[in-house]
């Protein structure tokens, strides 16, 4: 017990020493954080707007057709299939959809002044706003052309658009990205981390030095990995509160347990990706071959698992695949809980995912570990 | 001149013993049969060629690497079978060594005495090796010659009764150097055995009371550095040196030959 415990706290003195480890574990994060808030990647895909067609007619059809881009095959809005009012307006509390619309009965018919109601999410403003632009312009240009309206029926404002604003879960893309990035530095952080300590270490022979005492590998491995953890955990929760105070973003709303509940998914995470790190440096000879053999794992993940790049955009038969991934698991858990404010007991696919993973990676890290 | 094995006229005082020590990698025979013993109180130097079997000899009696044949033993107790126990009891300076860039000596020494159950007093240890006054600093802003001390402290931390130095000061200044010497012999009057691996004839002709030359795996000659030269002497070679005075570095030439190891 008092190795494991020297080990632990002569690993937290150096980690804190090392100033220039400690910037990066937490600049770079919030360095993305930040930039990919900006950049506003969601912008760029249509927003998510329920139908409900009341009105069932020629002229709803063509409307409908046309938002979802069955003529030219570019969809203006993502429509969700429930055509359901009660299930779609639950489906924006839940900050699943960003609104939805109802085509009033008699909509398009002579002589009618048909309203167009669109409910949508407080929080999702800049895509209602962009919901609304896109519905006028289609009711104003496209479809007074190819409607079947008789030309004497045709009048200004036939149909108008009426925004009825609720709250709702939604976070927009900030949501999406924020527990995306700290899924993503918790990767990074105890992969690289471990690489780089581990392949250093060897070099300068102190891995061997450690092996002429009477210690065994668990001994140096435990405080090492206990260590990282704990890293982790601060390292995540102060990319939260980044997420919270600069990029404006609710964490886990209306559930504080979240910041407790977390800590087992960093834990579990983590350390997979910690014994993944300990595999690789195993492999790996040098720091020269150790980066792009670490960056080769972690690089696909990063685009793949649903960090920054939603999966709604990536082909179907990549996204089944990268659902598999270690960061997909990570990702889609923490989101889950940071997001939507569920709890860590509900995420049991991604648990067991998690789990599975970290067993295969320690099973190879125990395989490749070597002390010169 | 011929392997010459021991026979201890007490040999309870035998610390490090080696009988018919093999060891190959893949191809490469790296020890070829080597039997020699190590008294307390003695320092027994190992001298050859790079590639001669120095280091692999010395990591097999640390517990570093698996032996193919032969025995080796450490008071007595088999280093293969209880390598951990082996590991307690002896002092270990490696050819690379290092420690952890960002931990003080204090700590460094600390930290090791846990790893070796002792509870040896880290400023004591450093004082020995003449750097209590670097306690507070980290190993990375140490010099050479610091760096090689703090190993000698590490190393002294568990009361070795046998202690093994590989190179230990190769790449230090002349000053650095003859303050290891006297940090070694230290050593020595403590009654430790101490076994060393050198380049520097000169060093083992000053330190050690006895050397074993090693080429390709086996001992061409063992004993002290003094019978070595007579008995060269004895059969009329002649000296490097302009003044025709003859040293170790002779016997060593003329025993492992004057080709290149590459």
């Amino acid at each position: 017990m008092r190795i494991y415990q020297a080990f632990i706290i002569a690993e937290l003195k150096m980690f804190l020493r090392d100033r220039a480890a400690l910037f990066w574990t937490l600049a770079f994060p919030t360095v993305m954080m930040v930039v990919f808030g900006l950049f506003n990647f969601g912008g760029f895909e249509p927003p998510e707007i329920g139908i409900v067609d009341n009105a069932n007619n020629n002229a709803s059809k063509v409307l409908v057709s046309v938002l979802k881009g069955e003529f030219d095959g570019e969809p203006l809005f993502n429509v969700p299939e429930s055509e359901d009012e009660d299930t779609l307006r639950a489906e924006i509390l839940e900050g699943d959809i960003t609104g939805v619309m109802v085509i009033p009965e008699g909509f398009g018919e002579p002589g009618s002044n048909s309203v167009i109601d669109l409910t949508y999410d407080g929080r999702g403003a800049q895509e209602a706003e962009a919901a609304r632009t896109i519905l006028a312009q289609v009711l104003d240009g496209v479809f007074k052309t190819v409607a079947d309206v008789p030309p004497e029926y045709r009048v200004e404002n036939w149909a108008t658009v009426s925004l009825t604003e609720v709250a709702g879960r939604g976070q927009g893309y900030k949501g999406f990205v924020v527990p995306g990035i700290v899924s993503l530095s918790i990767m990074q952080s105890a992969l690289f981390g471990l690489v780089f300590t581990l392949v250093r270490l060897r070099n300068q022979g102190v891995l061997k030095r450690l092996h002429a005492t009477p210690i065994n590998p668990r001994h140096y491995l435990a405080g090492l990995l206990f260590t990282r953890m704990l890293l982790l955990i601060m390292q995540t929760y102060v990319l939260l509160l980044v997420g919270i105070f600069v990029s404006g973003v609710e964490v886990s709303p209306g559930y504080a347990m979240f910041w407790l509940e977390v800590i087992p998914l960093i834990i579990l995470g983590g350390f997979g990706f910690a014994a993944l790190g300990l595999a690789v440096s195993g492999i790996a000879k040098t720091e020269n071959t150790a980066a792009p053999l670490a960056n080769i794992i972690t690089l696909p993940m990063m685009f793949l698992s649903g960090v920054f790049i939603p999966h709604s955009v990536i082909p179907d038969w990549v996204v089944a695949i990268a659902r598999w991934l270690p960061l997909t698991f990570l990702a889609d858990a923490m989101r889950a809980m940071v997001n939507s404010g569920e709890s860590l007991v509900v995420q049991g696919a991604s648990l067991l995912g998690l789990l599975v993973w970290a067993g295969i990676a320690f099973a190879l890290a125990v395989k490749a570990f070597r002390w010169e | 001149m011929s392997t010459q094995p021991d026979t201890p006229s007490h040999s309870n005082d035998i610390v490090i013993q080696v009988r018919d020590l093999r060891k190959s990698y893949d191809d490469l025979v790296a020890v070829d049969g080597i039997s020699f013993t190590v008294h307390h109180g003695e320092i027994f130097g190992m001298l050859g060629p790079n590639g001669a079997g120095k280091t692999t000899t010395v990591e097999i009696l640390e517990g570093l690497r698996d032996l193919d044949s032969g025995e080796a033993y450490i008071n007595g107790l088999d280093v293969t079978k209880y390598s951990k126990r082996v590991k307690g009891m002896i002092g270990v300076q490696l050819q690379q060594n290092a420690f952890f860039d960002n931990l003080n000596l204090r700590e460094t020494v600390q930290l090791f005495a846990t790893l070796y159950d002792s509870d040896v007093d880290a400023e004591e240890v450093l004082a020995k090796v003449d750097l209590a006054n670097r306690a507070k600093s980290q190993y990375k802003h140490l010099s050479g010659g610091q760096k090689q001390r703090l190993s000698i402290a590490v190393a002294l931390v568990n009361d070795p009764v046998a202690m093994f130095l590989d190179e230990p000061t190769t790449g230090l200044d002349p000053q650095a150097r003859r303050n290891m010497w006297d940090l070694i012999d230290g050593l020595r009057s403590e009654g430790m055995a101490i076994m060393l691996t050198t380049h520097y004839m000169e060093e083992a002709e000053v330190l050690c009371d006895r050397v074993a030359v090693i080429d390709h795996g086996n001992i061409v000659a063992n004993d002290t550095p003094q019978a070595l030269i007579d008995e060269l002497k004895s059969r009329g070679a002649e000296s490097v040196r302009k003044d025709g005075v003859l040293t170790l570095e002779d016997v060593f030439i003329d025993l492992t030959g004057r080709s290149l190891v590459e």
